[in-house]
C-alpha cells in the first residue's frame, strides 16, 4: 500500500508519554505535509487526511498511518531522514521548513524518547537519533567547521565494541541525551568493562561537530564516578563557609571583578 | 513507573554557594529543586568554572580541606551536570561580552547554558550592587537553535514562583 508509515517510538523509561507520542506524531505529519506540498500537484493537502492503520503495545509503541490520497512520498520521507541521519546534507525535496521540523521531530529525543524509528513496506527501517538534530544545525546556521579539543567529559557508559580492528564503547551524556563514540586502548579493557553501565568521567582528545556537540573521543584515561550512596546528599552538607559571612551575590561579583568592569 | 520528561536548569555561582552555605533566606526556592533532582527529575548544569568559584573556604586548615572534600564529593551526584568551557562555549561567550558587555565569567556561565540547550539560567546577581547584571539579560539570548525561545534567566525565587504557578493555576492573578 502506497503511503504507509510505521512509527515505533523507544522509550527511555518503561513507557512513553500520551504528549511524546502525540508530538511525534504531529512533527511527522507536519514533515510529510511540508513534502506533498513541495512534491504535489497543487491539490489542497490536509494533515486530517492521515489515518491510523494500526497501533500495537506489545513492548514497544508502533503507529502506522496511512494516506491513499496523497502523492507517494513515504519513500521521499523516509531517504530524508536517512540522510540528515548521517551527515549535515539536504535531502532532495527537503526545504528550510522540512530540515526545521526534523529539527523539532529530533528535540523529542532530549526528553522521554531514546530514538524514532521509521518503517515502511519496500523500504529500510531508519532510526532518528540526536545526529539528525546536530546535522540540521549544521545546515541551517552558520557553522564553523569540526574541532578538536583536549577534554573531560561524564556520562554514562553503554555499549562496548571489542573486535580486532576498533575497541569502542558509547558514553551517553545527560546533558544532552547525545551518544559520544569512545575509542580505547585495549589496555583499558579491564576497566572499560568493570564501568559497564556506570557513570565515568573520561578524558582525551576530543571532536566535535560544526555546532559544537561533542561526537568523539581518544580515551586516555577513564574514572568511574561513584554512586549516590557513596557520596554526601545535600542533607550532609553542614558549616561550609565560602564567603566568610557575605552575601554571596556580592562575594561572586567582587570576584569577577565588577568594580573594573563598564 | 511511568517516564517523564527530565528538566534542565542551569546554576550561576551564587546559587550554588547559596546551596553549599545553606543560606537561609534562599533554601525555600533551592530545596525544592534539590528534592526535584535527587528523585532523578531535573538535571542542574553548570559550569565548569563554577568549582573554582565556589573553592575559598573559610576557617582551619584541617576543617577547610574538610570542606572542600565535601563540596568536590557534593558536585559529582549524578544530578549535577558539569560542563567544560570549551571552544563552542569561548565563541558564544566571546560574544555575549561584545554584545552585552558583562564579564568574562558572567559570559560563560550563560555560554554554557545554550550551549547545553538548558531554557533556564538561574542566578541573583540582579540583587546586588554590581553595575553589569545578568538579569536584565532575560530574554534577550538567543537559543543556539532556530525557532527555540530565548535563554530566561531569573532568580531561584523567580523560578520557584514560576514553578508553582504552573502546578497551581488558580496562584495566577486575575486578567486585568
Amino acid at each position: 500500500m502506497q503511503n504507509e508509515l510505521t512509527v515505533k517510538l523507544l522509550s527511555r523509561g518503561d513507557r512513553v508519554t500520551v504528549t511524546s507520542l502525540i508530538e511525534a506524531l504531529d512533527r511527522t505529519l507536519v514533515i510529510l505535509k511540508d513534502l506533498q506540498e513541495s512534491t504535489g500537484d497543487g491539490r489542497p493537502i490536509r494533515i486530517s487526511d492521515w489515518q491510523i492503520l494500526n497501533i500495537s503495545l506489545n513492548g514497544t509503541l508502533r503507529v502506522t498511518v496511512t494516506n491513499e490520497s496523497a502523492p507517494p512520498i513515504i519513500g521521499t520521507y523516509m531517504g530524508g531522514i536517512r540522510t540528515i541521519e548521517n551527515a549535515p546534507e539536504a535531502p532532495p525535496a527537503f526545504d528550510l521548513e522540512a530540515l526545521e521540523n526534523t529539527r523539532r521531530l529530533s528535540g523529542l529525543l532530549s526528553k522521554d524518547l531514546q530514538a524514532i524509528v521509521f518503517s515502511s513496506p519496500g523500504e529500510q527501517e531508519v532510526m532518528l537519533t540526536q545526529h539528525a538534530a546536530a546535522n540540521v544545525d549544521a545546515l541551517t546556521q552558520a557553522a564553523p567547521r569540526p574541532r578538536f579539543d583536549h577534554t573531560s567529559l561524564t556520562g554514562v557508559l553503554e555499549q562496548i565494541t571489542y573486535t580486532k580492528e576498533r575497541h569502542k564503547f558509547r558514553l551517553r551524556r545527560s546533558v544532552s541525551g547525545l551518544s559520544i563514540d569512545c575509542a580505547f586502548a585495549p589496555e583499558l579493557l579491564e576497566q572499560v568493562k568493570v564501568a559497564l553501565p556506570h557513570r565515568v568521567r573520561v578524558t582525551g582528545e576530543t571532536k566535535y561537530n560544526r555546532v559544537g556537540d561533542p561526537i568523539s573521543m581518544q580515551v586516555e584515561s577513564m574514572e568511574l564516578l561513584p554512586g549516590k550512596t557513596n557520596l554526601p546528599q545535600f542533607d550532609d552538607l553542614h558549616g561550609i563557609d565560602i564567603t566568610s559571612g557575605e552575601d554571596a551575590a556580592e562575594y561572586v561579583g567582587r570576584l569577577r571583578g565588577d568594580d573594573e568592569a563598564d | 513507573m511511568t517516564t517523564k520528561p527530565i528538566d534542565k536548569i542551569a546554576w550561576d555561582a551564587m546559587v550554588a554557594i547559596d546551596c553549599l552555605q545553606k543560606a537561609s533566606g534562599q533554601m525555600p526556592f533551592i530545596v525544592p529543586m534539590i528534592r526535584e533532582a535527587e528523585q532523578g527529575r531535573l538535571l542542574i548544569v553548570c559550569s565548569t568554572i563554577l568549582r573554582v568559584e565556589v573553592f575559598k573556604v573559610g576557617g582551619s586548615a584541617e576543617s577547610a580541606a574538610r570542606q572542600r572534600d565535601l563540596i568536590r564529593e557534593f558536585f559529582q551526584n549524578e544530578y549535577f551536570q558539569f560542563e567544560p568551557a570549551h571552544d563552542w562555549i569561548a565563541d558564544f561567550a566571546q560574544d555575549l561580552c561584545r554584545d552585552f558587555g558583562i564579564t568574562t565569567v558572567d559570559s560563560i556561565h550563560v555560554a554554557t547554558a545554550v550551549f547545553t540547550r538548558t531554557p533556564i539560567l538561574l542566578t541573583r546577581d540582579g540583587t546586588s550592587a554590581r553595575r553589569k547584571k545578568l538579569l536584565p539579560l532575560d530574554g534577550k539570548v538567543r537559543h543556539r537553535d532556530p525557532g527555540r525561545p530565548a535563554l530566561r534567566i531569573m532568580t531561584p525565587e523567580g523560578y520557584n514562583q514560576m514553578r508553582m504557578r504552573a502546578e497551581n493555576p488558580l496562584m495566577n492573578p486575575p486578567e486585568p
